[in-house]
């Protein structure tokens, strides 16, 4: 589903050349659950992030469901984001100004679906999170785990292949952080979803099918 | 419209009300004030009321005469007018009046009352509207008849509901019959408005020495209907002709020009420059589109840096979007969009406050236009010239959004949600 072939990531400043990734190659399966971990700074999040298209890496090679990842221009990005990935922050990263069923929605404004379909794909999601009571409020009236449910629901609303989740507990107590684990858990087991999870916490990664560990950059054994 | 989002631009104007107040502030006064001046000048070349086919006739309004030992200036001598462009001017066709104030005393009050001494042809070149019985005519006008027409206005202070035709009242000193009630008229009518209107030949006394009157100005303004037979051109030369005629009569020891006979455009730009220099319209338009343009242009200038703050504060949502599928051009559109909407809607404001501020500053909006009476002034909206308005306000704020623009389409979505800034 998803190959990694030498990938680095220079980032580069006037004075200052940081490599966050290093030569890294892996190969991720179809419904596979992964955790990646590793120090802060070791180039987790970096990695996610040219998985999700949101960054370019240096060097290297990325393949995403048979489909090499090379010069492809704005649009053609943009439409992979949308078409094959789903994401979800450690900081929620939901619009403050547009409420719960907006945000969720998200996704489906840029592909060509009806505002009638969209109402529907948004209201099963939300059912499926539980909080369609919620769908009139704004992010400024739920609690931390409920923002987080909200960005599940906004990353799967178009039922993505791919689902890269960075920190997705990282702001939340424990209990609030158990339960976005089981429906990541149960999204991988009964749709098939693929889920690539960056998380510093050991008892979470083990809840997934594999551990990468990175550190300074490189994959570690 | 698939580009903007109503219902979020609304909850963002709610949510950052001190952005919202600074961008349609910014909007709003510079419509205001280009409207203001728009319609200002509108009003003026063309005011509407017994004025409002004035695009059919010249003004004549302003004399001047040089001589060895200095000049004389002035509105136009009633001599010259009688004499000279009597014979040039068919029936109907020429309008001439003289105006000043007149106190009339009612029981508990003095009213200060404009009054319009006027020929009869007045009538026919300017379109009043009769509320009740008719003007004076040639007849009354040789007779000097004590006559009047008054306004509706007028015709309410003095006699309340009473009908005011056959009545009499009593003005500088005469006793005068009203023969008609007209509607009012607007104060920025310039060469018809008053509140009394009476032949002018109860008042004034003709010079009968030509060469008196070849150097002399006067209190009179002229106006000329044009017809089918007696367009504008042939109305120049024939006033032309007298002007030579008048020279002659002069001789060496003076020179008389007119500032005129012009269309009402051209006597707005004209005002009282000397009719020897005057030079035409085409700078006096382009002064007014410049100043207008540099008023709406400064608040883009400043709209732009309110945009690159806004953006700057947005730069999560627009990573966040990104993230999600949207284009860069998408964001793009997104943002000047929204900055439409925003002009639009601080222009609907401008719009507004230029009306409010027309309607109750009049003195102070028009106190350049020496009238009498800005209170009495009937204010028209031009609604083409706010499109105009709001065309180029829109290109403006338009072009305000596309540097921001620009900056998006640069954007790496994951430098933002790592916290970067544009």
């Amino acid at each position: 589903m998803i190959y990694l072939q030498n990938i680095s990531k220079v980032y580069r400043t006037r004075n200052i050349e940081t490599l966050a990734l290093d030569n890294i190659n892996l190969e991720i399966q179809k419904s596979e659950f992964l955790s990646i971990m590793g120090p802060s700074g070791c180039g987790k999040s970096t990695m996610l992030n040219v998985i999700g298209l949101l960054d370019e890496p240096t060097d290297g090679k990325l393949i995403l469901d048979g489909v090499e990842i090379n010069g492809h221009n704005d649009k053609a990005l943009a439409a992979l984001r949308n078409r094959k990935l789903g994401f979800v922050f450690q900081n929620f990263h939901l619009i403050s100004s547009l409420n719960v069923q907006d945000n969720v929605e998200l996704p489906l404004l840029y592909r060509k679906v009806s505002p009638g379909e969209r109402r529907k794909l948004t209201e099963e999601v939300l059912e499926k999170v539980g909080l369609s009571h919620r769908r009139k409020h704004f992010p400024s009236e739920l609690s931390g785990g409920q923002c987080q449910r909200v960005a599940v629901a906004r990353a799967l609303v178009g039922k993505p292949e791919i689902l890269l989740a960075d920190e997705p507990t990282g702001n939340l107590d424990s209990k609030m952080g158990d339960d976005i684990m089981n429906l990541l858990s149960s999204l991988n087991k009964e749709l098939g979803t693929t889920i690539v999870m960056v998380t510093h916490d050991r008892q979470l990664a083990n809840q997934t099918e594999r551990i990468i560990h990175l550190f300074d950059g490189r994959k570690v054994n | 419209m698939k580009y903007i989002n109503f219902k979020q631009i609304r909850e963002q104007l709610r949510q950052n009300r001190f952005f919202t107040f600074l961008s349609l502030f910014g909007v709003s006064i510079p419509v205001m004030i280009v409207m203001v001046m728009i319609v200002k000048t509108e009003l003026y070349i063309n005011p509407g009321g017994p004025e409002k086919d004035n695009d059919q006739m010249l003004f004549l309004n302003r004399t001047k005469v040089r001589m060895e030992e200095g000049r004389v200036s002035g509105f136009v001598n009633l001599g010259i007018i009688e004499k000279y462009f009597s014979e040039i001017a068919p029936k109907g066709s020429m309008a001439f009046s003289s105006s000043t104030l007149t106190a009339i005393f009612l029981e508990n009050e003095v009213l200060d009352v404009p009054v319009r001494y006027t020929n009869a042809d007045f009538w026919d070149v300017f379109d009043f509207h009769f509320v009740d019985g008719s003007h004076y005519n040639l007849d009354n006008v040789g007779n000097k008849d004590n006559v009047v027409v008054i306004s509706r206005n007028l015709s309410r202070k003095v006699f309340g509901m009473q009908e005011a035709v056959g009545k009499t009242m009593e003005v500088e000193g005469g006793t005068y019959r009203i023969i008609g009630v007209v509607e009012d008229v607007t104060s920025l009518a310039m060469n018809a408005y008053s509140e009394i209107w009476m032949p002018y030949t109860v008042k004034s006394h003709r010079m009968s020495d030509p060469e008196e009157i070849a150097k002399a100005a006067g209190g009179y303004s002229v106006a000329f209907r044009a017809s089918e037979n007696w367009d504008f051109d042939q109305i120049k030369s024939d006033v032309e002709r007298v002007r030579t005629r008048l020279n002659q009569i002069n001789g060496e020891d003076a020179e008389i020009f007119f500032g005129g006979p012009a269309p009402a455009t051209e006597n707005y730009f004209r005002g009282f420059r000397d009719p020897e220099t005057y030079e035409g319209n085409l700078m006096n338009y382009l002064a007014l589109a410049g100043k207008a343009l540099m008023i709406l242009f400064l608040p883009a200038l400043n709209l732009m840096s309110l945009n690159l703050t806004r953006i700057q504060e947005r730069s999560q949502e627009i990573a966040i979007r990104k993230a999600f599928g949207a284009t860069r051009k998408r964001m793009a559109f997104q943002i000047m969009g929204e900055n439409a909407v925003l002009t639009i809607l601080g222009g609907l404001i401008g719009l507004l406050m230029a009306y409010m501020v027309m309607y109750f500053f009049k003195d102070q909006v028009f106190a350049g236009f020496f009238i009498r009476n800005a209170d009495q002034a009937t204010i028209q909206i031009n609604y083409v010239a706010f499109l105009l308005v709001m065309g180029v306000s829109l290109v403006f704020s338009i072009l305000s959004g596309l540097i921001p623009s620009l900056r998006i389409s640069r954007l790496q979505p994951a430098y933002v949600l790592k916290g970067g800034e544009l």
